[in-house]
């Protein structure tokens, strides 16, 4: 009856302030992701990262993919699937998308009127044919669809750059790592938005594509404290969280950050890059983050970075031109 | 000598013609959701009104029986309700409950409210069927029906209710771990129909009612959805028994 009562609090709490967005499906499932266990690449663009994730066909002509495109400050599109080889023509690739999970750029709009991350079952499937154009181990370059074109490199030899404990390799450590912090939080639906609501006295595990879980918890409806967990998490390979990540603000959105969330940034041939993000100097306005991240290497100093666009930018940390 | 103002004469000629004082429950409830709409249809008894006139003895013979359309009706009503709605995303669903309500309603003209308390049992998408008890816990929703009716006899104990208002349909269904909640808060406009049978018969001086009650809302707005909502159609169907205390 409590609970029941809670509830009904909340929703009219929430309708008196905020709207959710469209009806969710009936029994829907919070967690809709896809494993995909295989090579990570990136491609850069003018600061957005597209992150490519191909697991292995072994053996078969079938294999899961994902895609996760990042635009600065925050907006994220993660696109699975499947793709497959052409038989006739081996540099032939096509992408069978069936999940969209999107986080969209909603930083001009008030909190109360954001519709947040959500997830799309694409039916059918969106295909996107690619043509192979160049292969190595190091990279990838994919022309055709613009959902998956791109000159891709692998991600953990680009890591093998950042060596060294300077305030420079500090921040491009934070910034590879704020890239899975941003991708786990499309894949919460109602996360950046009033809908986080339905996480009210509740805690709901969602998994990592690569591993591990990242737990959303909210606790208080009129001055709400969220909480991130995660544990062994990640969504590509290179990069590890493990920490909490706690958001306390008003309804409107006002409010800071807290918590300390450990990172492993994976090197080809290297030990891990080990650090921590504390986010006790993120202050939030209006559901917008600013300030700086405080950001610690296993045996450097403190680093303020500051939030907003990546400084350095991405293309500067790995190295690509 | 002749009876005072405010004497036994000046009783007989007020009870049947004017409303039988309300509870003080029901005052409370009314002034809450209705106020100056109940203000408006009866005025509260006592309250600076001018003493009605002293009827001589011929008056009070010739008193015409009481309007057996006024006074309040407070009756409890189990009934099967049904929403069904339509999203601009492009999907169908469905929620049939139990509710369980307070219905009140005002003279032979006058405000009315319907107050359920609803119960999902069964949720359907676009085909699909769904137990609530599997996918929701704590689920739960309130059914609102606010507006102004008009009573008909049929005959001396039979009477006929009916009339539009504003409805409100909210639904709060908390999603089992790992799965999804899904609210709605869905308004438009409505109406309903009572057809009430009052037996003459009091025992004890408490009158009681029974009868049958029709309610249909069609619902355009949902704010807690992005208006997602196309239109909606909620239906309550159910029975009713109500008090008449003295």
């Amino acid at each position: 009856m409590r609970r029941t009562l809670l509830g009904a609090t909340a929703l009219l709490g929430v309708g008196l302030v905020a709207c959710l967005g469209p009806y969710p499906n009936v029994a829907e499932k919070l967690d809709g992701v896809d494993l995909v266990n295989g090579t990570s690449y990136i491609a850069l663009d003018a600061g957005a990262a597209r992150i490519l994730i191909l697991a292995p066909f072994d053996g078969g002509t079938i294999a899961p993919f994902t895609r996760i495109d990042e635009h600065q400050p925050r907006a994220v599109q993660t696109l699975q699937g499947t793709y497959a080889g052409d038989a006739t023509n081996t540099l032939k690739v096509t992408f069978s998308s069936t999940t969209l999970f999107s986080l969209p750029d909603e930083a001009s709009k008030p909190v109360s009127d954001r519709r947040g991350a959500s997830r799309t079952e694409l039916s059918p499937p969106v295909q996107s044919n690619a043509h192979i154009d160049s292969s190595t181990d190091q990279v990838l370059d994919l022309s055709g669809s613009a959902d998956i074109a791109g000159h891709y490199l692998a991600l953990l030899q680009r890591t093998v750059l950042l060596t060294g404990t300077d305030a420079t390799v500090t921040a491009c450590a934070f910034h590879l790592a704020n890239l899975a912090v941003e991708s786990s939080e499309a894949r919460i639906p109602g996360f950046n938005s009033a809908g986080l609501t339905q996480y009210l006295n509740r805690e709901e595990p969602f998994d990592g594509i690569l591993s591990g879980t990242v737990t959303i918890g909210l606790v208080g409806l009129f001055s709400p404290v969220t909480t991130n967990t995660f544990r062994n998490y990640a969504d590509f390979e290179g990069v590890v969280l493990d920490g909490a990540q706690v958001s306390s603000t008003d309804t409107g959105g006002n409010g800071s950050l807290s918590g300390v969330l450990g990172f492993r940034i994976g090197r080809a041939g290297l030990p891990p890059l080990e650090g921590a993000v504390d986010y006790r100097e993120v202050i939030i306005t209006g559901g917008n983050e600013s300030g700086n991240y405080l950001v610690t290497l296993d045996g450097g100093t403190t680093v303020r970075v500051p939030t907003g666009h990546r400084v350095p930018p991405l293309e500067q940390c790995l190295g690509v031109q | 000598m002749g009876p005072g103002p405010g004497g036994p004469a000046s009783g007989v000629a007020r009870e049947g013609t004017r409303m039988r004082r309300p509870q003080r429950w029901a005052v409370a409830v009314g002034l809450c959701l209705l106020g100056p709409a109940v203000a408006a249809a009866h005025p509260v008894e006592g309250q600076d009104e001018p003493p009605p006139p002293v009827p001589a003895a011929a008056e009070v013979t010739a008193t015409p029986d009481p309007d057996p359309r006024a006074g309040w009706r407070h009756e409890f009503s189990p009934a099967w309700h049904m929403a069904t709605f339509w999203s601009k995303e492009g999907s169908h669903y469905t929620f049939h409950s139990v509710s369980i309500g307070y219905l009140m309603s005002v003279n032979a003209a006058g405000p009315f409210l319907h107050l359920s308390w609803v119960i999902p049992l069964q949720a359907r998408q676009d085909g699909r069927v769904h137990s609530v008890s599997s996918a929701y816990q704590n689920a739960g929703g309130v059914d609102l029906l606010l507006g102004w009716q008009w009573r008909k006899t049929v005959t001396q104990e039979i009477e006929f209710e009916g009339g539009p208002g504003l409805h409100l349909n909210v639904l709060n269904l908390g999603g089992k771990p790992g799965l999804t909640n899904f609210n709605a808060l869905q308004l438009g406009p409505g109406g309903m129909t009572i057809l009430r049978w009052r037996p003459g018969w009091r025992p004890h001086k408490v009158g009681w009612t029974v009868g049958a009650v029709g309610a249909l809302g069609i619902d355009l707005y949902d704010p807690l959805r992005s208006n997602d909502l196309r239109i909606g159609v909620a239906l309550r169907m159910g029975v009713l028994l109500g008090v008449d205390l003295p």
